[in-house]
């Protein structure tokens, strides 16, 4: 579903990501962990489209992101670390313009909408312009929007900050089913207990380098992710 | 700690200014951009004071009522600073972003709240300067002072904005309590500000008119402000006649409104900074959604924006207005108008190309497009990550200018045409010429902001009006009419006015077409890589 292929990003001299390569199949949810810095954001926008690399190739089913971004847009969302959204639009005006741009239908925009709203209690508020959302519910919002159009990929970046504890709840269950449907997910997250719990896969990096990557029972073996990390992080220093 | 927070606030005005949209140390290009466009404003606002200044003052003073002379100095200090600091009182104490960060530190009420007077009353010194260095600078040159009343003179100048002062931080709080509870806030702000814009046009037209009635009327005038505005007749009165008692009497009456002012926000400040009104809250109710057409709905988000910003909509689209009271004013005065170009045989053959330039004139005024990019700020991410093209989104905000300046445009032409009784071929040269104007400006507006873009303003208002893209529009369109008249003047012997014009309207249909095609190539490629 995705494919990252010696993926280099410099800003002037400095490698925020220096040749990394993953490999994400359907069905699986891919954690992404690092410390601040460590060059996570920078790979999940370049994935997404939002930054221009300057080595390697990232590969949607099979498209590239340089040579066909439309095409791999079309079957992607992105929920990003600080939803910044248009606050002069109402949470519904917002949503119907994801919906729109999507081409989603009228009919499953109506379902997918009330279906996800109800879900994160956010129903009552879509009337609301954004400018009045708190952190959490603007981040609610983002998670709606990027499951409005039934994406095969879903990046996150540190998507339950700013959560309550029943959202994040649900957040992973729908991340799960989405998996459960054919789907893929790859984001990122400082929280170590959600993704040894909810991930199928987990990759560290460090400094722009891929220190480990590979199933979550294997790389964390008989230990605790957090030990790992930690391990990770004194080895390479 | 209060010196830093002045520090800090000051260094915040500054770099607003001329601070680019990456993180580098800020270029002496734009440094030397900004000074010369505060020199060029400065200079210009100088000289008109003086002007003034220099019309009334013999006359005054072989009446034996300098002091009236003071007075109309102090009167027009306090509205000049009044109106260039109302909106910006309103924003720094009532409504600023870090007052709550502020107010988390270990900092006292009483230094943050000084700190942003402080701010606001460095601007109205400068508003103050432009009025009274001429004022000073004539009466010296042509009446002369002496030392006790150079000395008055400096002790007003620095007391009278602390008057202004109070007056905006009253009036501020008024319109904080109006906004925060009105419905249809940008409605109310768009009628203040163009009664504000009305009122000051009105004084500057009628400026001729009020200063032969103040000289007809000089001493009933001098006799109205000693009996009802007191403070104003105590301060001319110490300026002129170097008069220590009167300062003193003026100097209470302008200092205590201040300190009970800052008395008052002092103790309400808390309160002032962190009370959010309560606002009915819509509850979302079931209906049937409609779809739209991905062009339709890129449109729809940019009205929204562009109408969502009172500031934004009368910063960027100010001609719109203009247009509006020009179609009026065309009507009203229409007659009064052809009088005046009758007695003066040398303009009715240049009615056409006058009524071209009025259209391109007015229609320069409308910057929309030269901040679409760099409003988009931090919610670029948005239209980056999803399957939009860039050439969609760079025509949509093309068309956006367009849907809201040629009506406008063409609504102002349409009446000219009617009430100048042009005929038909003439008629099409005056309304099609601010059209291909007002696409120019478009254009050019868009890949200027392509070119410099500033994501990481600190309001929509300061990107509207201070970004590089839309000085840089306002001071081409400007320059271009300049340019336009001086081709005339130089090949004006070889060709017709009626040729020159035909000309013209070739050069910009070619603009248009080849910022187009900029657009098309170059601008597509360059959002690609923001």
């Amino acid at each position: 579903m995705l494919r990252i292929e010696h993926l280099t990003k410099k800003f002037d001299q400095y490698k925020a990501v220096d040749d990394l390569s993953l490999h994400i199949e359907r069905g699986e949810i891919y954690g992404f962990i690092g410390h601040n810095g460590a060059g996570k954001t920078t790979t999940l926008k370049s994935i997404v489209g939002i930054l221009p690399f300057d080595e390697g190739n990232i590969y949607i089913d099979g498209k590239s992101i340089q040579g066909e971004p439309l095409e791999c847009k079309k079957i992607m969302a992105y929920i990003p670390d600080n939803p910044d959204l248009y606050e002069y639009l109402t949470g519904i005006q917002y949503l119907n313009f994801v919906a729109d741009v999507y081409q989603v239908s009228k009919n499953d925009r109506e379902v997918k909408i009330h279906k996800y709203a109800e879900m994160l209690e956010l129903m009552d508020d879509l009337a609301q312009p954004i400018s009045a959302y708190s952190h959490g519910m603007k981040q609610k919002l983002a998670v709606i929007a990027a499951f409005i159009h039934q994406p095969r990929l879903i990046i996150m970046d540190e998507p339950f900050v700013g959560l309550d504890p029943k959202a994040s709840h649900l957040l992973k269950q729908m991340m799960r089913e989405h998996c459960d449907q054919g789907g893929a997910i790859f984001f990122s997250t400082h929280v170590l207990e959600v993704a040894e719990k909810l991930c199928d896969h987990i990759a560290i990096i460090k400094q722009g380098k891929l220190v480990i990557s590979g199933r979550t029972q294997d790389v964390t073996q008989n230990e605790s992710l957090e030990d790992i990390f930690l391990e990770l992080e004194n080895d390479n220093a | 700690m209060l010196k830093t927070l002045i520090k800090l606030r000051i260094k915040g005005i500054f770099l607003r200014q001329t601070r680019g949209s990456k993180k580098k140390k800020t270029s002496i290009g734009k440094i030397a951009l900004m000074a010369i466009l505060f020199g060029y404003v400065a200079i210009v606002f100088l000289g008109m004071f003086g002007m003034l200044f220099f019309s009334i003052v013999y006359s005054l003073h072989s009446m034996h009522i300098d002091e009236l002379y003071f007075s109309l100095m102090s009167i027009l200090i306090i509205m000049f600073c009044f109106i260039g600091s109302v909106f910006i009182t309103h924003h720094e104490i009532y409504e600023a972003k870090d007052n709550e960060l502020l107010l988390s530190m270990p900092i006292s009420n009483k230094d943050i709240l000084l700190s942003r007077i402080f701010t606001i009353l460095i601007l109205n010194y400068i508003y103050e300067l432009i009025i009274a260095i001429p004022a000073l600078f004539v009466y010296i040159v042509s009446v002369g002072m002496e030392v006790m009343q150079i000395i008055l003179f400096v002790g007003v100048i620095l007391t009278l904005p602390l008057f202004v002062l109070a007056l905006s931080c009253l009036f501020g709080w008024i319109l904080a309590h109006i906004l925060v509870r009105a419905k249809m806030k940008n409605v109310i702000t768009i009628i203040l500000y163009v009664a504000f814009m009305g009122c000051y046009f009105y004084v500057i037209n009628s400026i001729e008119g009020y200063i032969g009635w103040l000289l007809q009327n000089g001493e009933t005038i001098a006799n109205a402000i000693e009996k009802g505005a007191f403070p104003i007749y105590h301060l001319s009165i110490a300026i002129s006649e170097g008069n220590i008692l009167s300062f003193l009497i003026y100097f209470v009456c302008a200092i205590v409104p201040f300190i009970v002012v800052i008395y008052l926000l002092s103790t309400n400040f808390i309160k002032l900074a962190t009370t959010k009104p309560k606002l009915k809250k819509n509850v979302y109710k079931v209906k049937e959604m409609k779809t739209n057409s991905l062009k339709k709905a890129l449109l729809i988000r940019e009205i929204k924006h562009f109408t969502s910003n009172a500031m934004v909509m009368l910063n960027g689209a100010v001609g719109i207005i203009f247009c509006i009271i020009g179609t009026i004013a065309v009507f009203i005065y229409g007659n009064q108008i052809k009088f005046v170009i009758a007695m003066i045989p040398e303009l009715s053959g240049m009615i056409v190309p006058i009524l071209c330039l009025v259209g391109i004139g007015v229609n320069s005024m409308n910057m929309i497009s030269a901040s679409s990019i760099s409003l988009e700020g931090n919610r670029l991410w948005i239209i980056k990550t999803l399957p939009i093209q860039a050439k969609d989104i760079l025509m949509i905000k093309l068309m956006l200018h367009l849907l809201f300046c040629i009506p406008a445009g063409l609504i102002f032409s349409i009446a000219t045409v009617i009430v100048f009784e042009v005929d038909i071929l003439n008629a099409i040269l005056v309304v099609m010429a601010p059209v291909l104007f007002t696409t120019f400006i478009d254009l050019l507006g868009l890949l200027l902001n392509l070119w410099k873009p500033k994501f990481d303003w600190v309001n929509e208002t300061v990107c509207v009006k201070q970004s590089v893209p839309s000085i840089l529009t306002m001071f081409i369109a400007m320059g271009l009419a300049f340019v336009i008249g001086i081709c005339y003047m130089l090949i004006g012997n070889f060709v017709t006015l009626d040729i020159y014009m035909y000309m013209m309207f070739i050069v910009f249909i070619i603009l248009d077409i080849a910022l187009y095609y900029m657009l098309n190539t170059w601008g597509v490629r360059r959002f690609e890589q923001l």
